[in-house]
């Protein structure tokens, strides 16, 4: 037989610190409900396929000195000066950097105008990388359709010769939008009446420089490089420790010649880390948050269980001489603890669900989803079973005689 | 009457040593995590202009000429077109006018024995300095005709001064910059840095201070290593310098100084005056409005305080308030086995208030214990902060607000945890006790 009627009325006769109890505990699975739903959100994003192996890719900006070096040159060299390396299986030079945050962004359609005569326009903003040979192997991208770029298509270009026309790979993302139910290669795609572009090639999504836009897997590849003022080498390397193998890699190309400037070298897992850096942030901090609550609230529960048994060891010594046994104590204040974080159910839910309504209002969050009540209240339901469980024990083992004579 | 209170409390709380450790170990952690957020808060919160918020606006000239709008922000471009930029200089109307882009400038000192390097540029007219504050501690700085015609000269951050220069004075030394000579006219104190840097927020608005300053019209003869945003609603064939500059692309910001009311309502008239000429010439196709947005309203466009800074510093508080409520629950329980001593107290003479005020200053000293304690707590929250934010390395850490917060949620903590316990034992009836003691 459970004793929750006993138990209730004797919560009615003082019910102040029951209920503040159960507040203390209601706030608490709302806090814990939605920082755990955040912290599964932010981690699905962090966790989003890149479409290229981030391991094993390392990055180095190089520039020319202004007045006695000229970039075309410097990029020739300093490529063949890393293909001869040990530690180098490939290398590229690259305009714009997947996942950097930095790069060229265009809008491209499937006509040089917007309104032609019978026929649908479509279009889609994409990032742009430009690429030496061997882009596929050095960024770890998997072409799915049609052919990777010939050797001559690989040009670099001064502003002012910009090319008209292109080979293109895109995304399937891309190839879908722009493309739908259509063989996407030998497609033109245009940037207005500027640049015409043909589709040789569809690679599996992979990111672009943006990863907080609405499209991080719109991603256009091309080979023609305009040349501006400095570039990126993207280097491919088997070895394990990546910082060791860079920093011999930046000594070298600084040996090279002293008519560039060279620097600002990172491992992709570093720029992949450091552009989600917001997000690994709340997610340490949403976590320290609920640790710390659990630490709060057992340490509530122990001092709180404590006292209300020192409180009523009269009580639990006349049950004892009356026959009660060491299980039915236990068994009792259990009871009260479980009784407590029910009512802490009952509103810690409507709380959470409230804090996140008004958080997708205010802020735009998404909506939180149901089971991280239950879940969360399984949490708090085992923190303060837990934490009654060793005050509840000692309980137990008030002697009927100490409790009913000692006072 | 004080010190009795205070002892009272201290013995009352040396009875349960347990007890009252676990009460300030709750609140400190609790005004300690709270401390944290809060100081973060109101760095990542603060304008920095504030003292010029009615007498210097950002302007946006809406030039865009795409239906959907400005991709960002406010829907209005955020910065301003070469042409626009170069027209609101030449007019000369607002007293001051500051342009600026951000450029990474190779810096190169021959015969200096260090390597050469690529610093962060801004690049900007000379009244950037006297709207945005930036102390000169050498120097001064360059005139108005370097100004116009963009001559080579730089203003130097004193901590690239010194590194250049150790031993001497920077000013008058030369220095290549891109290859081209600059003479340096002014150093600028190594400790100004502007967070959040209103006059530029795009991308990092808690960047470090500029290494180097030079004139803004550098920017009409060559294009600089540009590392700011450009951005267009057009398709332009651009090929030059000059297609760059004569381009609808817009990719610089523009603040406008004004010492009076009828200043800002000339330069109003001004820009009324100069769209509707554009208009006419068949720039500004769509809309042909401007704004004039204070710091205070700049900040909030560029999103400065972000949604995860606002969803943290409500998660501080909900979780203070755990805290709290754990406090009052301990503080009903412990108190109420304290009624057998109130009650002989109330029948020995005292009121009332003197017992609540002998039961609050108990729940404020383990308040006052909880946020000494939370205070030290978030010494170690900030440099947590710190590791995990590159970028707040200069704002995550102590400022007089977390003293002033420490101390008013000491005070905030202890009344909320007491008033209610010690409410209820001040009204115990003397008569039960006596008779059942």
């Amino acid at each position: 037989m459970l004793e929750t009627g006993p138990i209730f009325r004797a919560m009615l006769r003082r019910p102040a610190g029951p209920l503040l109890i159960i507040l203390q505990l209601a706030i608490t699975i709302a806090i814990v409900s939605n920082s755990l739903s955040f912290i599964q959100k932010r981690s699905e994003f962090i966790n989003r396929e890149p479409g290229l192996e981030v391991e094993g890719l390392l990055k180095i900006w190089a520039k020319p000195d202004e007045s006695r070096g000229n970039l075309d040159d410097m990029i020739e060299e300093d490529l063949r000066f890393l293909n001869d390396q040990s530690t180098v299986e490939s290398v590229i030079a690259i305009n714009g950097l997947p996942m950097g945050g930095m790069g060229g962004t265009s809008g491209f359609a499937t006509a040089p105008t917007m309104d032609v005569e019978g026929q649908q326009v479509l279009s889609a903003a994409a990032s742009m990388l430009s690429v030496t040979e061997g882009w596929l192997e050095t960024l770890g991208a998997t072409l799915i359709r049609g052919e990777n770029f010939a050797f001559d298509d690989y040009q670099r270009f001064r502003p002012e010769n910009n090319p008209t026309s292109s080979p293109i790979i895109v995304t399937e993302v891309i190839a879908e939008q722009l493309f739908p139910d259509q063989n996407p290669i030998g497609q033109s795609i245009y940037i207005g009446e500027l640049v015409s572009f043909t589709v040789v090639g569809v690679i599996e999504n992979m990111f672009g420089h943006q990863l907080y836009w609405e499209w991080p897997y719109h991603t256009v590849v091309i080979p023609k490089m305009q040349l501006s003022e400095s570039s990126n080498y993207l280097i491919r390397t088997n070895e394990k420790s990546e910082e060791l193998v860079l920093d011999d890699l930046v000594a070298g190309l600084r040996d090279l010649s002293d008519n560039r400037i060279v620097g600002d070298e990172k491992t992709m897992t570093t720029i992949a880390r450091d552009t989600y850096s917001g997000e690994y942030a709340m997610i340490t901090l949403l976590s320290i948050v609920v640790f710390l609550l659990i630490g709060v609230n057992a340490l509530g529960v122990v001092g709180l269980t404590s006292f209300w048994i020192s409180q009523r060891r009269k009580q639990i010594g006349i049950r004892r001489a009356l026959g009660a046994s060491r299980t039915a104590i236990v068994r009792y204040f259990l009871l009260e603890n479980i009784m407590l974080v029910a009512g802490a159910v009952a509103i810690g839910g409507i709380a959470a669900i409230s804090a996140s309504i008004y958080m997708v209002k205010a802020y735009g969050f998404e909506p939180l989803a149901w089971f991280y009540i239950p879940a969360s209240a399984l949490v708090v339901l085992l923190i303060t079973l837990g934490a009654a469980i060793f005050p509840v024990n000692k309980a137990s083992r008030i002697s009927p005689v100490e409790a009913v004579a000692g006072r | 009457m004080l010190g009795y209170y205070i002892r009272l409390s201290w013995l009352s709380l040396k009875k349960t040593p347990v007890l009252s450790t676990l009460m300030v170990l709750a609140v400190a952690v609790g005004i300690g995590s709270c401390l944290t957020i809060l100081t973060l808060y109101g760095a990542v919160s603060s304008n920095p202009m504030a003292h010029k918020n009615e007498s210097i606006a950002a302007i946006q000239l809406n030039t865009w000429g795409d239906e959907g709008g400005y991709y960002e922000n406010n829907n209005i471009p955020v910065s301003l077109t070469y042409l626009d930029a170069k027209a609101l200089y030449d007019a000369d109307v607002a007293d001051q006018l500051v342009l600026t882009i951000l450029a990474g400038m190779a810096v190169n000192v021959p015969g200096a024995d260090q390597d050469a390097s690529v610093e962060e540029s801004r690049v900007v007219t000379r009244d950037f300095f006297d709207m945005f504050d930036v102390p000169l501690i050498e120097g001064a700085t360059w005139s108005e005709r370097a100004d116009q015609y963009g001559e080579p000269v730089a203003i130097l951050n004193e901590a690239l001064a010194k590194k250049y220069w150790p031993d001497s004075e920077a000013v008058g030394k030369s220095m290549e910059l891109e290859g081209v000579a600059h003479t340096v006219v002014g150093v600028v104190d190594e400790g100004w840095n502007m967070t959040p840097s209103v006059y530029d927020l795009y991308g990092e608005p808690f960047r470090d201070a500029p290494q180097i300053y030079i004139p803004f019209f550098q920017v009409a003869e060559k294009q600089l290593p540009f590392w700011g945003n450009m951005s267009g609603w057009k398709v332009e064939d651009i090929r030059s310098h000059q297609d760059l500059l004569d381009s609808e692309l817009v990719w610089i910001y523009a603040w406008a100084g004004f010492s009076s009311e009828q200043n800002r309502g000339e330069f109003e008239q001004f820009l009324r005056g100069f769209i509707d000429q554009q208009h006419e010439q068949g720039r500004y196709p769509l809309s042909q409005d401007f704004y004039l947005q204070t710091p205070e309203q700049w900040l909030d466009i560029f999103e400065v305080v972000s949604e995860d800074d606002k969803l943290l510093l409500l998660m501080s508080f909900a979780f203070l308030s755990v805290c709290l409520l754990n406090s009052v629950v301990l503080l009903l329980a412990k108190f109420s086995r304290h009624a057998p001593e109130a009650g002989v107290r109330r029948a020995l003479g005292a009121s009332k208030s003197s017992i609540f005020i002998q039961h609050l200053s108990e729940s404020l000293m383990i308040a006052l214990l909880g946020a000494a304690l939370g205070l030290v707590l978030s010494l170690l929250g900030l440099a947590g902060v710190r590791q995990l934010y590159d970028n707040y390395t200069g704002i995550a850490s102590v400022s007089t607000l977390t003293y002033v917060a420490a101390i008013a949620l000491a005070l905030l903590a202890g009344v909320l945890s007491g008033l209610l316990p010690s409410f209820k034992i001040s009204r115990t009836a003397p008569a039960l006790y006596l008779k059942a003691d």
